[in-house]
């Protein structure tokens, strides 16, 4: 039993160590790959994936503020039967 | 007369139910299962099958039920074509998907096919969270060898507390595959009762002021310094570089966690890998759901489950379960006392790997004490990185409780 609880600690150990630096690798991980790629995007590039990412964040915020109005809607009309898979941005 | 009504009571199943009495509360079992996952919906996609292939295992004669190679240790020197003629097909499945471990990858495919990393790569350092909530793990080896199973089978009861069924399911077959049934049956039930559980650990350890820190206001307060210029470009890049490292850091975590990753770069590539990731996160996936849950309740049958490991490894599943969420918690309120930019503790309590059942429920619990308080995008950060903390946690298990598995 004691050899037992001697190998449970050293996995215990062991294994909280390695989750610790592989979740920290991603981490790092995505910080390089992020890093990287922001060096390989052009100005005019970075401009043109800026207004994306602004139509992308106003969708953000338009779900966050219109969510509980769109979820009531659905619900409404499908008699609470229906579900929402995606709320998409219609340009005008 | 009596002979002819001999016979058609011999040709039924009531005289080996009879024999067996074991086999009704087995097949009570069953139909309790199926409940849970129809009536009540809790995952239905794992309980229905698991529930169904119970029954079918159980029904006498069918000869449904998995024979363990305890009993039959010739079994593992047989043709898959031998195991079907002599024990059945469920047999022939379960020595061909399970026994080979070769399901649980499967499904983490399909998983991965279906994850987006987004929320991860824009709230990076909560990542982190995900490996605090993976202590419940290792916690539990200890009272599982107190409460007397061995090393391999406490190694196999331990990783319950990670929150994923697949992965609860791979590692009980390479440690424990005697176990595979409680396990499996305590994963899924546990992950069904996050809604319950969450919010059960919360109430004790968070207080209403934690609960109520704004992430969003936080994020205003102390905006990121780095912004992504191109998302879709990290998110192909990211899956890549995160499976060449940790296939070199634990190389057991490989058939989980490098499938994970095939399958989110073949969902983010878009378009030109539009049909790999269909075939990923539909048919692969499902056709893999069926199999492991019919197989896997194939398995539970009265010799096997109604035993008094059964419940020790309900009790010690939870606590798993329970200490996790806890290892979470305690983690963001540590990083909260030296950090200016706090994190809501819902955040830690998210780092199982139950996606996105976690996050939406730690959303709701934010919700109801702030309504402004919209957590998702944060708590799926650490709900994510869950998925891989538990992977890596069970590549650890193997390689260490399993001779290199």
């Amino acid at each position: 039993m004691n050899a037992d609880l001697q190998t449970a600690l050293s996995v215990f150990l062991i294994g909280m160590l390695t989750v610790f630096v592989v979740l920290t690798l991603v981490i790092y991980t995505g910080k390089l790959v992020i890093w990287m790629v922001n060096r390989t995007v052009s100005r005019e590039e970075a401009r043109h994936l800026a207004d994306h990412h602004r139509r992308e964040a106003q969708l953000g915020e338009a779900q966050h503020h219109h969510l509980p109005a769109i979820i009531a809607a659905v619900d409404t009309i499908t008699q609470g039967k229906g579900r929402i898979e995606s709320i998409e941005w219609i340009e005008q | 007369m009596n002979e002819i009504l001999l016979k058609l009571y011999e040709m039924t199943a009531f005289g080996e139910i009879v024999r067996q009495p074991g086999s009704i509360l087995m097949l009570i079992l069953g139909f309790t299962l199926l409940y849970l996952g129809i009536g009540k919906k809790y995952e239905p996609l794992l309980l229905v099958p698991i529930g169904f292939g119970v029954l079918l295992a159980n029904f006498p004669g069918g000869n449904m039920a998995v024979v363990p190679t305890t009993d039959h240790p010739e079994i593992a020197h047989m043709a898959l074509t031998e195991i079907a003629a002599e024990f059945g097909i469920m047999n022939m499945l379960y020595y061909a998907l399970i026994k080979t471990g070769l399901l649980p990858p499967l499904i983490f495919l399909g998983v991965g096919a279906m994850t987006d990393f987004g929320p991860m790569l824009r709230n990076l350092r909560l990542a982190l969270f995900g490996a605090a909530a993976q202590i419940g793990i290792f916690t539990v080896l200890f009272s599982a060898l107190f409460l007397g199973f061995n090393l391999q089978e406490a190694g196999a009861l331990g990783i319950i507390g990670g929150a994923d069924g697949p992965t609860a399911i791979y590692t009980a077959i390479k440690l424990a595959p005697h176990l595979l049934g409680p396990i499996a049956i305590a994963a899924y039930s546990y992950m069904a009762l996050v809604p319950v559980i969450i919010p059960l650990v919360v109430r004790y350890t968070v207080s209403k002021k934690e609960l109520k820190i704004n992430m969003r206001e936080q994020d205003r307060e102390f905006p990121e310094k780095v912004e992504i210029k191109n998302l879709r470009a990290v998110k192909i890049i990211f899956p890549i570089v995160l499976a060449t490292i940790v296939a070199l850091l634990v190389p057991s975590s490989v058939p989980l966690v490098g499938l994970l990753l095939f399958g989110n770069l073949i969902k983010e590539i878009g378009q030109e890998t539009n049909r790999l990731f269909k075939a990923a996160s539909e048919t692969i996936m499902n056709t893999a759901t069926i199999f492991l849950g019919l197989t896997v309740g194939a398995t539970m049958t009265a010799p096997t489950f109604l035993n008094g490991d059964t419940l020790k490894i309900v009790l010690a599943g939870f606590l798993a379960f329970a200490i996790s969420i806890l290892g979470g918690i305690v983690a963001v309120k540590i990083y909260n006392l030296f950090a200016r930019k706090k994190i809501n503790p819902l955040i830690g309590a998210t780092g199982l790997s139950a996606v996105p059942m976690a996050s939406r429920v730690a959303n709701e619990i934010a919700l109801k004490y702030d309504p402004r308080n919209h957590i998702l995008q944060y708590a799926m950060s650490s709900n994510i990185s869950g998925v891989i903390g538990s992977a890596v946690a069970a590549g650890v298990l193997i390689s260490f409780l399993g001779g290199g598995g």
